[in-house]
């Protein structure tokens, strides 16, 4: 069977990582997949500069930051008054002694969080699941972001985390 | 007061447009882009070795780690685990980790013992891209002696600090 065609020609990204090298690398597989270079930022400050006179439709966030965390710059984006983007998809891409902020991340407000080292493969499925899956997005006095519940769309490797999300039609 | 929205971006938007590549085309495009990288990559993981090195060896003359020592080993090893785990040297992979896994250990616990470090500082020099090919049997008592240190200590693995929550396991690219 023919796989589906998908078209990421002209998107455009913000990708913000300490490391030059690993920006590199993630910035090939995002022209690879035939987006546009990505802008380059290597800190949380750099990246706000950008984001206060372009509006790119993706960010990739590596989750430790020389001057900040993901989470709180993400905390910073979900809070803006432009409303496209306060609502721009983040994923945060996690390296192996950044863990512990994996749950603050998400709690902050990302789309999804993703372990290094990443392969094309996994980017690619993410990239597109945070495309095309439909999430509430939720304003309270302590969250801005992705509905974090998973009731309705399965996570994008299928799996429920947490006995909660899973709906009541699949406990019978 | 909470509110609900549906938006619709244009990184959706743009996605559901006509055209474009297969998944396999677009993976396939993004894996030779990065196999081109591999020269450079080795270039940056040797560099992080010796950086290691550099920083074990100032401990060793000095008996014990510093907390800032400590942390410039773990800075330099999540790259040796990104770099070595994205393009498929598997050894090199797990001994870094277990670098990462003992020294946040021994931050932790607040210990300064060198020993268990130094051990796993030796074992990825003998593990880097450029150097001597081991043979299997060699580099699997070298990571069994590893696993040792850390049994010792009673470190788990960090990647049991992440908590519940949405994150990938991935498999790395191989040449």
């Amino acid at each position: 069977m023919a796989q589906p065609r998908l078209n990421l020609k002209n998107v455009t990204s913000l990708l913000v990582d300490r490391d030059n090298f690993t920006r590199g690398l993630i910035a090939q597989m995002l022209r690879g997949f035939g987006m546009e270079p990505p802008l380059l930022a290597g800190s949380g400050a750099e990246a706000k500069a950008f984001l206060e006179s372009s509006l790119p439709d993706i960010l990739f966030l590596e989750g430790a930051l020389p001057d900040m965390t993901a989470a709180e710059l993400i905390g910073w984006i979900r809070r803006q008054s432009k409303k496209n983007l306060r609502f721009v998809p983040i994923i945060v891409l996690s390296g192996y002694t950044q863990m512990r902020l994996i749950s603050a991340a998400r709690d902050g407000g990302a789309n999804i969080v993703l372990k290094k080292p990443i392969s094309p493969q996994t980017l690619f499925d993410r990239i597109l699941w945070v495309a095309r899956t439909t999430r509430p997005f939720l304003e309270t006095s302590n969250y801005v972001g992705p509905d974090r519940r998973f009731h309705d769309v399965l996570p994008p490797d299928g799996q429920y985390k947490r006995e909660f999300d899973a709906p009541l039609a699949q406990e019978a | 007061m909470k509110m609900i929205h549906f938006p619709t971006t244009r990184l959706s938007e743009m996605v559901a447009r006509a055209g474009g590549v297969s998944r396999s085309d677009a993976v396939e495009g993004a894996m030779a882009q990065m196999e081109s990288m591999r020269g450079e990559s080795d270039n940056v993981i040797e560099a992080a070795i010796s950086a290691v090195e550099a920083v074990a060896l100032a401990a060793s003359a000095r008996g014990k780690f510093t907390k800032a020592q400590m942390l410039d080993i773990l800075r330099h090893g999540d790259q040796i685990v990104t770099l070595a785990g994205t393009f498929g040297y598997a050894p090199l992979d797990i001994a870094s980790r277990s670098l990462c896994d003992v020294t946040d250990g021994l931050l932790g616990a607040g210990l300064d013992d060198p020993a268990p470090i130094l051990v796993h500082v030796q074992a990825i020099r003998m593990m880097a891209p450029r150097a001597t090919p081991l043979k299997t049997e060699e580099i699997e008592k070298i990571l069994a002696e590893l696993k040792k240190v850390s049994a010792h200590f009673n470190f788990g693995p960090l990647s049991q600090t992440a908590g519940a929550c949405e994150f990938e396991e991935v498999a790395p690219v191989t040449s």
